[in-house]
């Protein structure tokens, strides 16, 4: 399966949409078999879920997603882990373990904003957070 | 003690705070920062600023690295920030530098104000202001706005006049539009294209054997537009003998291809537009008088942009609105010195070069803010060479101030001759001095 991680410097990117890197990392089962770097500098935003798709790409993990590329990318069948923070290593390794859950977002009735999710529980998550409610 | 009354007053504050330390760790997130980025202050200290106040120039262009890096502080930037929730909003941006005793930088300030209101409101005002894809608030626009419905209901023939680069064929198309032929084809000619030869059969078409090379028969646009609209750009371009043929059909709504005998109807309306001034050509004996009268049933006459210059800003955002749609890039507004160099220039090309030059800004802007140093040269150096020391104005309403000082000095504090030279009513001008405590000269 293959996996992308959109990244600043060696971080995970605060958002999708200026990001200009994506890592992009083969896994078999917990293991990682490839990685390679594709640059995202000369795509406009609208057209990233598609070329994350022909990339193979299965799930993004990534910070801040805004809703339209969110639902792009959810079109491309494409799962979104959004709302991380930290090292994308740290991220990777978490994926890796199965310590990151992605949660539905933008369902019709659900209520988003802060207080919305204040009293959810945490999944012991290293630093992730945010509108996935990885924290 | 001391720390819980800073924290009060950043908390009476309702533009958003922080302040970061010199490794852009959060130290202080006030209570509006909290609102309008939905991360809580617990969730944000000790953050990297970019994860929580997750702006679009974060990763290119960052403006806290700027002020700690020149020491100078920063004020009003249009940037947009992407909440907790994914909603994308529009903030401005101050950023300032915290130094210790010793004057050496230790981190930062930003404080950011929501914008959304501002900008809804702003999109309603554009769409009060657009009318079948026009924007202006402009008196004269508006007057043509009023009567536009009027004239395209009827099926007269328009000439609409003004200078090269005023939107002469997107009033033409919006008459279409708003026409009962609305569902009909509208086709345009550019009558200074072609020469006369090929005008005439590009117009009329032609059938096979009328010359050498006519080997098949060709519709004209006239057959083209059956049902519709034809609209003849730059007509006053043609020559004498396409003059009588234009004539004939104006008449007797009849025409001949070349090379046929057959008369065919043409239930077509005519839309022309020119950019030279027909009566004068007229009476120097250049276009038919007998044609001027038919074409001249409905006159729209355009004003220059210059005429129009409160259109400058709004012309701006629709056309940044339009290339960063198409273009995929997220530029959201200009910096003062360079919506003020918009506003002083004087656009011989009007509109279309108003439209060129934003073109020319994308291509070399790459972060949100539009600069001077992204505009064409002619329009920066014109800038320069007018003398005026490069003033900074922090807002649009200190631009507009300037621009109406400046007309009043001009022309004498003569109020109506000064509304004129803005393109506004002497009482629109009248009300922007009082709101923006201008005084005669």
């Amino acid at each position: 399966m293959r996996i992308a991680i959109a990244t600043f410097q060696t971080q995970i990117s605060p958002r999708f949409d200026c990001a200009n890197t994506v890592w992009l990392v083969d896994l078999e089962g917990e293991n990682e078999v490839a990685r390679t770097e594709l640059s995202l500098m000369q795509t406009p935003p609208p057209a990233r879920a598609a070329l994350l798709r022909s990339h193979g790409v299965a799930v993004l993990l990534c910070g801040g997603v805004r809703r339209c590329d969110y639902f792009d990318l959810l079109d491309q069948g494409i799962e979104v882990i959004a709302g991380l923070m930290g090292e994308a290593q740290d991220m990777l390794t978490a994926y890796r373990q199965g310590r990151l859950n992605p949660e539905p977002r933008w369902e019709p009735g659900r209520r988003f904003g802060c207080n919305a999710r204040r009293g959810r529980h945490a999944h012991g998550a290293p630093r992730g957070r945010g509108p996935m409610g990885n924290r | 003690m001391k720390e819980q009354a800073y924290k009060a007053i950043l908390d009476s504050i309702a533009d958003g705070v922080f302040t970061v330390d010199d490794q852009w760790r959060i130290t202080s997130w006030n209570a509006a920062a909290e609102q309008i980025t939905g991360y809580s202050r617990e969730e944000a200290l000790g953050r990297h600023c970019y994860e929580v106040f997750r702006t679009n120039v974060c990763q290119t262009d960052c403006v806290l690295r700027k002020t700690l890096t020149s020491g100078k502080a920063l004020v009003n930037l249009a940037l947009n920030i992407l909440d907790r929730d994914g909603n994308e909003k529009p903030i401005s941006v101050s950023t300032a530098a915290l130094t210790d005793e010793d004057g050496r930088i230790i981190g930062g300030a930003e404080t950011f104000r929501d914008l959304s209101t501002i900008e809804a409101l702003r999109r309603q005002l554009l769409r009060e202001y657009s009318f079948a894809d026009i924007i202006s608030k402009n008196h004269r626009i508006q007057g043509i706005f009023e009567i536009l419905p009027d004239i395209a209901e009827s099926d007269s023939t328009v000439l609409i006049t003004g200078p090269s680069g005023t939107g002469k064929e997107l009033f033409a198309r919006a008459l279409h539009r708003l026409s009962p032929r609305a569902d009909e084809p509208f086709v345009t000619v550019n009558c200074a294209a072609l020469p006369d030869t090929l005008l005439e059969s590009e117009l009329f078409g032609y059938v096979r054997g009328a010359f050498t090379d006519a080997r098949r028969d060709k519709p004209g646009r006239f057959t083209l537009a059956q049902g519709g609209t034809l609209f003849l750009d730059e007509i006053g371009e043609i020559s004498p003998a396409v003059q009588v043929k234009l004539l004939r059909v104006l008449q007797e709504k009849t025409f001949e291809p070349l090379g046929s005998n057959t008369t065919v109807r043409a239930d077509v309306r005519i839309l022309a537009a020119t950019n030279k001034r027909l009566a004068e050509l007229v009476e120097q004996g250049k276009f038919r008088d007998d044609l001027f009268y038919r074409l001249n049933v409905i006159q729209i006459d355009l004003p220059t942009l210059a005429e129009r210059r409160e259109d400058i800003p709004l012309l701006i955002e629709h056309f940044i609105g339009r290339f960063n749609a198409e273009k995929g890039k997220e530029i959201g507004d200009l910096t003062p010195d360079a919506l003020e160099a918009l506003l002083a220039y004087d656009w011989p090309g009007n509109i279309r070069e108003l439209e060129n030059a934003i073109e020319h800004a994308f291509v070399l802007c790459k972060g949100a803010t539009i600069d001077l140093a992204h505009l064409p040269r002619q329009i920066v150096g014109e800038r320069r060479a007018s003398g005026r020391p490069a003033r900074r104005f922090s807002s649009l309403a200190e631009a507009e101030a300037a621009a109406i000082r400046q007309a009043l000095a001009a022309h004498g504090g003569n109020r109506v001759r000064t509304a004129a030279a803005l393109g506004m009513h002497k009482t629109t001008l009248l009300r922007k001095m009082k709101k923006l405590s201008v005084t005669y000269p």
